[in-house]
């Protein structure tokens, strides 16, 4: 597929200039996001994601860098021109933003209202909110809707003026994980059928699994790793990217439990406890049964777990490995020649 | 002798006419009235320039914001007394003469506007700012964002600050009418007090009483209507 960048943030700065101190909340970032991508930037709070997507649409004025959307410099626009590009800019937030003042149709209709004709504008409203499944509540107040109801309305009215690209701000972090999940798959549609673009910025690693295909990771306004959604799974390198992964699988959780077991506490060598993760091709061959058949290897499975990620199967399982030392050292080769990742869990170390 | 002559000796005689009881009511309510919409319009525009030019404001201006910020500080912290005394040359180049209700609405604007001002500053702070955030990323000038998004979604907020205010206008009057601008203040003063007539006082009282409670009771109404 012939991809266009459609953002580039080029060696971004943002400081914050306080009485006494200033803060670096954005540190020299580049990112380049294609037409069409869903790109998740996760991190926790405080990691300058928030800042760094401000950015796109200039809500938030980088001390130093050139931002390109849409093939514009958005820093030489003066305000006329930089309020007709937003336009083209949808956003969405945590708290959703909405006018309490108004209905749902009226918040959707809010960004038409003005340069379009009436006639228009309802086509367009009644459009939006069948898409977002709230047509029955149209002249209902904010007030009356639920936390998932608001944020529908949230991106029909992000939608009105038909952009190109969707910046979500935290968009799902207030909400249940079933309305998360509800969520993130209007995203996910709206990416496919619209051609939208989305940008994802988030502190839970599940909602980038979910639906992005590509990821940053922020960390004190920096970008640590990136990259497409496989590889960062599949061969994370930073620590805090591979905390992000494991506490999405809930590796930490059944690391801990696998570790209570019998199996585990009376492991004798040269027997021993790994974790192997793969990716995708690797995951067809009856992995285990050749361990076996070729290596007189047993493999005892103690935790697994397989994701389809971004339509690629994505496994990792916990297993003790017994065999004599040389049948073992053939096995970690055979596993590497194969694009297994082995991770060693020893005794004591902390996975 | 009727029943009313005799719980009102005094109010009776004076009730229509020049200097009456009904002129007194039609002074305070042309006071009251004049000085809302002058000092309303102004103390909105005043309010809005606050909360535009505050640091955290769309027009964000360090200079303009203290200076206003200063002026309407200063301006709130001289007592209405003394405000009446000072403004009493101002309001006769303007005015032609001192005394009269016309001649006190320009204290009483000039008094009420910071007041209101502050208010309606209060009143917008209360619109949430992401809300103001996300007109912003829709393309919205600033233009657009005080009429579309601060003045609607701060209009029940800016409806009670309103009331407040009109009710404090009411108070305000009554001690303009003291030192000369007309009104049920000075019924009550020169006339109840001075000349020890109980009953005119209680009459004064009773139709500022009734003015503030009508001003309330339609801004509850109206506040009503806008809150979803």
């Amino acid at each position: 597929m012939a991809n266009d960048a459609i953002i580039t943030l080029d060696q971004i700065d943002v400081e914050f200039k306080e009485k006494t101190r200033s803060v670096h909340a954005v540190d020299h970032v580049d990112l380049t996001v294609e037409r069409g991508d869903i790109y998740g930037i996760v991190g926790y709070s405080g990691a300058g994601k928030s800042t760094l997507v401000r950015v796109i649409n200039l809500l938030q004025r980088p001390t130093a860098g050139t931002v390109t959307v849409l093939g514009q410099d958005m820093l030489a626009l003066d305000a006329r021109q930089l309020r007709a590009k937003r336009k083209r800019i949808g956003m969405i937030f945590q708290h959703f933003n909405l006018m309490n003042s108004r209905t749902i149709a009226e918040n959707v209709a809010f960004p038409l209202k003005g340069h379009t004709p009436a006639a228009k504008i309802k086509a367009k409203v009644d459009e939006l909110l069948e898409l977002v499944g709230l047509a029955d509540r149209a002249s209902a107040y904010p007030a009356e809707l639920s936390g998932g109801q608001k944020q529908r309305v949230g991106i029909a009215r992000a939608l009105a003026s038909d952009p190109e690209i969707l910046i979500s701000d935290e968009a799902t972090s207030a909400l249940d994980p079933k309305t998360t999940s509800a969520i993130l798959d209007l995203l996910k549609s709206l990416n496919e059928r619209l051609g939208l673009t989305i940008v994802l910025i988030t502190h839970e690693m599940e909602a980038v699994k979910q639906i992005c295909n590509k990821v940053a990771v922020m960390d004190e306004g920096r970008i640590i790793e990136r990259g497409s959604l496989l590889n960062i799974f599949a061969k994370p390198e930073q620590q805090l990217t591979k905390d992000f992964i494991d506490t999405t699988l809930q590796l930490d959780a059944a690391l801990a439990a696998v570790r209570k077991q019998p199996a585990v506490q009376a492991l004798k060598a040269p027997d021993q406890l790994v974790r192997l993760t793969y990716v995708g091709a690797s995951t067809d061959q009856p992995l285990v049964a050749t361990l076996y058949k070729e290596f007189s290897v047993t493999a005892n499975i103690l935790f697994g777990d397989i994701q389809i990620l971004q339509g690629t199967p994505f496994g990792n399982l916990i297993v003790v490995l017994s065999g004599t030392q040389a049948d073992l050292d053939r096995t970690f080769a055979y596993l590497k020649a194969n694009d297994v990742t082995v991770q060693a869990l020893n005794e004591q170390e902390e996975a | 002798m009727s029943v009313i002559e005799k719980i009102f000796p005094n109010v009776v005689p004076i009730w229509s006419g020049d200097n009456g009881v009904v002129q007194a009511i039609e002074q305070t309510l042309y006071m009251t009235l004049w000085t809302a919409l002058a000092a309303g319009i102004l103390g909105l525009l005043l309010g809005i320039l606050l909360i535009l030019t505050d640091e955290d404001g769309l027009l964000a201006n360090r200079p303009f914001y203290f200076i206003l910020d200063k002026v309407v500080n200063v301006l709130r912290a001289i007592p209405f007394i003394v405000l009446l005394a000072v403004m009493n040359p101002v309001t006769r180049a303007i005015v032609g003469t001192g005394i009269g209700p016309t001649a006190a609405l320009v204290p009483l604007i000039v008094g009420t506007a910071p007041f209101f001002a502050r208010q309606v500053q209060n009143a917008l702070l209360t619109v949430d700012p992401g809300v103001i955030e996300a007109a912003e990323a829709m393309g919205l000038s600033p233009l657009g964002i005080i009429f579309r998004v601060y003045l609607r979604e701060g209009l029940s907020e800016l409806v009670r600050v309103g009331v407040l205010t009109i009710i404090s206008v009411v108070g305000l009057t009554a001690m303009a009418g003291a030192v000369g601008g007309g009104g049920l203040g000075n019924l009550a003063i020169a006339i109840g007090y001075q000349r020890y007539q109980n009953d005119v006082i209680w009459v004064a009282l009773i139709f500022i009483l009734v003015i503030v409670f009508l001003v309330q009771f339609v801004g509850d109404i109206i506040a009503r209507k806008l809150h979803h």
